[in-house]
């Protein structure tokens, strides 16, 4: 195909009669207060999730600097034994449900995945709207159940310290659950737009590979989020009417709970590092110049992952009671994730491999993904061979290995997605300086904070303890000075972004030369994404065509 | 005859008439994991304690939760017959198959509460407060407490699937659906049809099951 | 659009109160262990006419479709491992329930 004819086929709207056709950008499209709140734009409500996420990510993150100065010590540093506990629990509950599971598919998927299939929108715009409001009378109720006073039963609400506790578990299940409605709304939408809002020509192999991960991502939201849903039903029923269905004393077998909640708990790891993965796809694409060393590779172990990450919820209950037949089970299972990880490692690397890079901000991120992602995975193998789980089992080894997959993982993606899409959400560039600066302090953070956890972990110091014996003392100052510069560094990442945002430099449409569809919009993408339905006519990671035909 | 709104984010009906169906498909299928949760709690408890599952069962009126189990196939047959009618052209009778779905839907929720109220003349409660005399121990209280959970979840979707016949049943009196477009009536006739499919599994469990 | 004559809903209704009699029917004579599969067998059968016709998957796209196997196929596991642990759970035989205060007073 000569570049000739090549241009004819390209995504929608060149952008030379972009303004009178498609009207102003979706910033300015309509105004008032009105026009946000009860917008059905898929890019508006992206952005409503954007604030709440990020207040959401404050608040955990202060809840974690907190409990790490109160381990400064290994006696009372700044607050006494139920405070902590109901702050370890609030910190999981906040990070989890407020923050890492809407983050980056709320935000970043609802932004630009129907611009990536060349839609107007997602199928369900008001159902939108709706998980949007949702989520934020969770929010309301988790954060009252917060001043309330807090459960003090960890976020994983195990039975029966759950449903004997004083504190306020029914108040935060409900929210929760509340959470879990809002999940379950977006991935219908997400599902239903991907089979049926795809522009004509666009086949399931051409769709840019972040929207194979939420994909995946919306097929355990879909199915293990209603099952969580239920065990913390459960749980707020039993308190209020002493059903006693888990307590052993009543023939009850608390097993069962945990059962139930890892079945979704598990894959929740996956609905918070799928998305992360596709954010890399996206990113290591775009700043190697390259294809995918092999799209297929990623976009199937991206549904790999989603299924098979259903299946291996017992690896968490080893030291359960649960027997010995299941435990085998939910080991072997449990490495099979292992191998779909491993494919996308390679994947990437070898996307590299003679590739044109260039190290701007959401490249370095995918850097430290890279490394952390695969330690934390690792880490995560040597967990679930049940020998080495006896020892480590609720052991702040356990903790930096979730920290190193989730925080190394679902964090840094998150900041990559932030940073490669803030030209197309705001239209301006960020200071790239400060943003390679303050990802080099993220990273030196992050490895300082969870890394002696591992030492920690291996050398017997239990996790959730208020207090510990002296001579774990110096790992826990280490790891505390960490988490401070890793808060620190954060606050500076969002300190650039806002000066970016008021006064950064106007962006042209596409800042990175990527090939990605989201790119082919103009520099803050109108209203309706496109004038008219766009024909795509070639793939998203075409770097091996003219940079011209690829830019009308 | 009118083909309905098509919405903006839309290219033509029939996709739009697909994403809703697979919509409703979808959430159909996280509303079966939401039961999941229940029936895995009845098998495993089940397994635990067979025998006294078996006899809790027994306790149960069978011929009541058949006739139920009747009701709600004839109910879920009257409502696909209805979505026949519509594209037939025929609002007004179905709309009257609506109608008479729902009455079946009221005659079942009246049959579940004369059991619900047998068990409690008997001292048959969830949790705490079972007192029945005839049978004691773990399992039956377990049984029973899953019982009022399971049936209690399942009324409660009924009441939600009679709400949304209720809707549909108006819009096809006054003629808001045609032949070439009724998806709220094909939509609320799938969710009642999960309802049914509910019972259709816990029927046998806490009824014939017995010993 | 084609349609289906309302014959094909009576035929699939008569069929499903046939299966649920006969499911009534074998409650009441016992079969050991089989009672469990006869009633399990029969509920799957009827789900599937009812899935099948009434729901019309038979003319549905075929993802329709793929929703209900994923759905059934997660079902599976979740049923199926959860009860395994029950089954295969010997390492800690289940010994005398300690009586406690706490079970006293609920």
């Amino acid at each position: 195909m000569t570049s000739g004819t090549y241009e004819a086929d390209l995504v929608g709207v060149p952008e030379t009669h972009a303004p009178t056709d498609v009207g102003l950008d979706y910033l300015r499209a309509d105004r008032g207060i009105r026009s946000w709140l009860l917008t059905t734009d898929h890019k508006r409500i992206g952005l409503m999730f954007y604030i709440v996420v990020i207040f959401a990510l404050i608040l955990g993150g202060i809840f974690a600097l907190l409990l790490r100065t109160e381990l400064l010590t290994p006696e009372r540093t700044v607050m006494d034994a139920v405070t902590y506990n109901r702050m370890f629990t609030l910190h999981g509950v906040t990070m989890i449900w407020l923050f890492m599971i809407p983050a980056i598919p709320n935000v970043f998927g609802n932004f630009v995945l129907p611009i990536m299939l060349g839609a107007k929108d997602l199928a369900f715009p008001r159902l939108n709207l709706a998980s949007f409001y949702v989520y934020l009378l969770g929010c309301v109720v988790t954060l009252g159940a917060m001043i309330w006073g807090g459960a003090d039963t960890g976020w994983t609400f195990y039975v029966p310290y759950s449903t004997t506790s004083q504190s306020a578990v029914v108040p935060i299940v409900l929210g929760i659950f509340i959470f879990g409605i809002s999940s379950i709304m977006t991935a219908v939408n997400f599902i239903v737009t991907t089979h049926t809002m795809r522009s004509a020509n666009l086949s399931w192999f051409r769709l840019p590979l972040f929207v194979w991960a939420l994909y995946g991502t919306s097929v355990i939201m879909l199915l293990a989020t209603p099952v969580l849903g239920l065990s913390v039903i459960v749980v707020a029923l039993d308190r209020a009417f002493q059903l006693g269905i888990f307590d052993p004393a009543l023939g009850g077998d608390p097993v069962l709970f945990q059962h139930l909640f890892w079945f979704y708990s598990h894959p929740a790891v996956y609905i918070m590092i799928l998305p992360a993965q596709g954010v890399m796809s996206e990113v290591v694409c775009t700043f190697s110049r390259r294809q995918p060393a092999s799209y297929g590779a990623i976009a199937m172990s991206s549904l790999g992952i989603a299924l098979v990450g259903f299946g291996t919820w017992g690896h968490h209950m080893f030291v359960a009671g649960m027997s010995e037949f299941d435990a085998n089970v939910f080991g072997v299972l449990s490495m099979f994730v292992a191998i779909f990880s491993a494919i996308k490692v390679f994947t990437w690397v070898a996307t590299m491999h003679r590739g044109s890079i260039h190290f701007n901000t959401p490249m370095l991120y995918f850097f430290w993904f890279l490394f952390l992602f695969v330690f934390g995975g690792m880490t995560g193998v040597a967990v679930a061979t049940e020998s080495l789980d006896v020892h480590w089992h609720d052991t702040y080894f356990v903790v930096a290995h979730f920290h190193f997959i989730m925080v190394g993982g679902t964090l840094t993606g998150f900041l990559a997605a932030v940073h490669y899409w803030f030209p197309k959400m705001f239209g301006r560039l960020y200071s790239e300086r400060m943003g390679l600066l303050t990802s080099f302090a993220v990273f030196t953070g992050f490895v300082l904070t969870f890394f002696p956890q591992f030492l920690l972990g291996n050398a017997g110091m239990p996790r959730r303890y208020y207090s510990y014996p002296a001579r774990y003392q110096w790992l826990n100052v280490l790891s505390t000075g960490g988490a401070w510069l890793l808060g620190g560094a954060l606050v500076l990442t969002l300190g650039n972004l806002l000066v970016a945002l008021f006064w950064g430099k106007r962006a042209t449409a596409n800042p990175w030369g990527s090939r990605g569809y989201e790119w082919m919009t103009p520099v803050l993408p109108p209203k309706t994404n496109f004038a008219s339905t766009p024909f795509i006519g070639r793939g998203p990671y075409d770097y091996d065509r003219p940079e011209e035909a690829a830019h009308a | 005859m009118h083909e309905g709104p098509l919405h903006p984010q839309f290219e033509d009906l029939e996709r739009q008439r697909d994403a809703a169906r697979l919509g409703m498909w979808a959430f159909l299928g996280s509303e079966a994991l939401l039961f999941t949760g229940l029936f895995v709690l009845y098998a495993a408890y089940r397994t635990l304690y067979p025998d006294a599952f078996a006899a809790a069962a027994s306790l149960n009126d069978r011929a009541l939760g058949t006739i139920n189990t009747f009701i709600l196939l004839t109910s879920s047959f009257t409502v696909a017959l209805s979505v026949h009618e519509v594209r037939l052209g025929r609002a007004r009778r179905s709309a009257l198959l609506l109608l008479a779905s729902i009455l079946l839907g009221f005659v079942f929720l009246g049959v579940k509460l004369t059991e619900y109220a047998e068990h409690f003349r008997e001292g048959i409660f969830p949790g705490p407060s079972y007192r029945y005399e005839g049978l004691r121990g773990f399992g039956p209280r377990i049984f029973f407490t899953l019982y009022f959970l399971m049936t209690g979840l399942h009324a409660l979707h009924v009441i939600a699937g009679m709400g949304m016949l209720a809707w549909v049943m108006v819009g096809a009196w006054q003629h808001r659906y045609s032949p070439l477009y009724h998806t709220p009536l094909e939509l609320g006739a799938l969710y009642w049809h999960l309802v049914d499919v509910i019972w259709i599994f816990l029927w046998p469990c806490l009824y014939l099951m017995h010993a | 659009m084609r349609h289906a004559s309302s014959l094909r809903y009576v035929i699939v209704w008569l069929s499903l109160m046939g299966l649920a009699l006969l499911s009534f029917l074998l409650s009441g004579t016992h079969h050991g262990a089989f009672d469990i599969v006869f009633a399990l067998v029969i509920a799957l059968a009827k789900t599937t006419l009812v899935a099948l016709f009434f729901m019309e998957l038979i003319e549905h796209r075929f993802i329709n479709t793929m929703v209900v196997l994923v759905s059934a196929g997660l079902i599976t596991l979740l049923l199926s491992l959860t009860v395994a642990d029950i089954v295969t759970r010997h390492t800690f035989p289940r010994g005398p329930v300690p009586t406690t205060p706490q079970a006293a007073t609920r």
